[in-house]
């Protein structure tokens, strides 16, 4: 895969997976754009092709750390007692602007595994190495995170975000 | 395996049966055959992950994105091109420089084949819309002149009208390989982007001082092509505010 595949293949869920993190898309933009210049110096050190997806996704989360750590810190406590109410939410009455809207507005801890469980392309376990995190947390993590999504989206506050407001 | 335990490790189970195949989720699985509550409750769980993931990876992607990204950077990094550049590292740098050298002037002049007016236009709006950071900041021209002047990057004369608008940076990008020179100016509310390319990057390109304006949604660009340079001014407002910028006007 030459770079311009690379980036053909990996931009897409790269930004989405920059934009759960960062909740901005200008910042999300600018952490792609980083994740693959950090490919650019220092891909050429990986030696397994099969790792390229893992190493690219694990970087972006490094790097948003690197320069979130402050915030991270401040704002990342999580709750393991709790627990979280599981709200009844029909698929069908699902709004998708207020679907990401809830997303973003959860916790990072939960964010960032719920963002790479809903896109698909990683494992629990590959998420767990993504994240740096056991497996068991992930899990953890992703359960409760969709607790805590179902129970946004039942409050009804997030109907009426606008595509702009997204954008 | 009680039924918290198997909801908790379902709930991890991704929406497109990726994981049908892993064996972690076999057990629990099994359950849901003989548990009806269970599988009720996995129903559930799979119509509404399909839901939000359907959202989740149709959330838009800003336009040039990709173009931004292949733009600013040099290509290299697979097997074939490691491989090459380890035999470079080996060879005389003399003759390391030269194989670059042609290869810059094919790759230069393949691309001078393909670049439009419209592609350039494009690709800088969709920079200037996700404002890349400067690399460069100051509130007064002449460093600024200095600073690109240093780069050999093109710099053409700057028309009156946005000259005496504070500066606030600018930074180099690249457009298939040429360098492109942005200067940003900040008037009230109002960010003024000026963007200079060297004419060679738009092959086919009439020298012409008056500026052609285009609206592009909120957006207007003005472009003019002078003795060397192709020049843009992108501002997030109307035609009018962006004509008191503009050269002979």
């Amino acid at each position: 895969m030459d770079f311009e595949q690379l980036v053909e293949h990996f931009y897409m869920p790269l930004y989405r997976f920059a934009l759960s993190l960062r909740r901005d898309p200008c910042d999300a933009a600018d952490l792609t754009q980083q994740t693959f210049l950090l490919w650019a110096s220092k891909g050429h050190q990986l030696r397994e092709q099969s790792k390229v997806k893992a190493w690219l996704f694990t970087s972006l989360y490094r790097e948003f750390l690197r320069t979130e750590r402050q915030r991270v810190r401040e704002g990342g406590h999580e709750d393991e007692l709790s627990d979280v109410e599981c709200l009844p939410v029909a698929a069908d009455n699902i709004d998708g602007d207020a679907v990401v809207r809830a997303l973003l507005d959860l916790e990072e801890i939960y964010r960032a595994p719920l963002s790479l469980f809903y896109l698909q392309e990683h494992s629990y376990k590959e998420i767990a190495e993504t994240l740096n995190v056991p497996v068991g947390t992930v899990m953890s993590r992703i359960s409760r995170g969709k607790a805590r999504l179902r129970e946004q989206l039942a409050d009804g506050a997030y109907q009426n975000v606008t595509k702009r407001e997204m954008a | 395996m009680t039924e918290e335990e198997a909801k908790r490790i379902l709930a991890a189970y991704r929406p497109g049966d990726q994981d049908r195949l892993d064996s972690h989720f076999a057990e629990a699985l099994q359950e849901t055959e003989r548990d009806a509550e269970l599988a009720r409750w996995f129903a559930e769980e799979r119509e509404f992950d399909r839901a939000v993931a359907a959202h989740v990876t149709s959330v838009p992607v800003p336009f040039g994105l990709k173009t931004r990204i292949l733009a600013n950077m040099t290509p290299r990094s697979d097997t074939k091109s490691r491989w090459v550049a380890a035999l470079a590292t080996a060879a005389a740098a003399a003759a390391t420089l030269l194989v670059l050298a042609q290869l810059m002037n094919v790759w230069r002049a393949s691309s001078q084949h393909s670049a439009s007016l419209s592609d350039y236009e494009q690709e800088m709006m969709s920079f200037v819309k996700l404002p890349p950071p400067l690399e460069m900041e100051s509130l007064e021209m002449a460093p600024i002149k200095k600073w690109i002047v240093e780069r050999k990057a093109p710099l053409a004369e700057i028309p009156p009208g946005i000259a005496a608008v504070e500066t606030m940076g600018c930074r180099v990008l690249y457009f298939r390989g040429y360098p492109v020179t942005l200067i940003c100016f900040c008037h009230g509310q109002t960010v003024a982007h000026l963007l200079m390319v060297d004419r060679a990057a738009l092959p086919g390109l009439k020298p012409g001082k008056t500026p052609v304006l285009t609206s592009q949604g909120e957006w207007t660009t003005a472009t003019w092509v002078d003795q060397h340079y192709a020049c843009m001014i992108a501002v997030h407002d109307k035609p009018a505010a962006a004509r008191k910028y503009l050269p002979h006007t």
